[in-house]
């Protein structure tokens, strides 16, 4: 919790300098605050997948014995029925309002993702099941 | 799941920290353990019976 407050403290802090700055930068250099807000959004997103590894770590929560680890991966199984649900619902939703070539993208993603199911599915089936 | 992770811990003096600690998981899979929510993995059972030198049938009793 502390590298979280720390992380999103250095992130307000950089984000009031920048603001701070533009407003004090001569007219040549007005290209540099959105450069700047820039780096901040990118290394931000740098920085938070590097505090969650962190504390993975630190709390041995990514380890596989972990059920922290179970959650997530069951978390992840539920998430991907309900996002196959809403998708269909979507596509029924753009059915009925007759925007077919939409819908017909919309299903044809879904159909991707439940083949991408079954591969991955054959390839773990496979996996455990061929002689070493 | 029932075990008696909780009372072999407390004899051996370890918190539950310590404990996740010495076999690799977080406290909180030690928790839900001892308070039978979580099932542990066949490979976490037998580090937690090896390091209390105890035996799986032991530890663990199906409800």
């Amino acid at each position: 919790m502390r590298a979280w407050i720390t992380f999103v403290g250095y992130g307000v802090i950089a984000i009031l300098a920048v603001w701070a700055l533009a407003h004090v930068l001569p007219n040549e250099l007005a290209l540099l605050p959105p450069i700047l807000y820039g780096l901040i959004v990118f290394s931000s997103g740098i920085g938070s997948l590097l505090v969650r590894k962190h504390l993975e770590k630190k709390n041995r929560t990514a380890e596989p014995d972990s059920i922290e680890h179970a959650l997530a991966k069951h978390a992840g199984s539920d998430a991907f029925t309900y996002a196959l649900v809403i998708a269909v619902a979507f596509g029924l939703l753009l059915v009925i309002e007759e925007q077919f070539i939409t819908a017909l993208e919309v299903y044809g993603l879904v159909a991707l993702c439940i083949a991408l199911f079954w591969i991955r599915y054959a390839m773990l089936r496979r996996s455990v099941n061929e002689d070493r | 799941m029932k075990n008696s992770i909780a009372a072999l811990r407390r004899s051996h003096g370890y918190s539950q920290e310590e404990l996740a600690k010495i076999v690799g998981v977080s406290r909180q899979t030690i928790i839900s353990i001892e308070k039978g929510r979580y099932a542990p993995s066949l490979a976490l059972a037998i580090r937690l019976t090896q390091h209390f030198e105890t035996t799986i049938e032991l530890v663990f009793t199906p409800e």
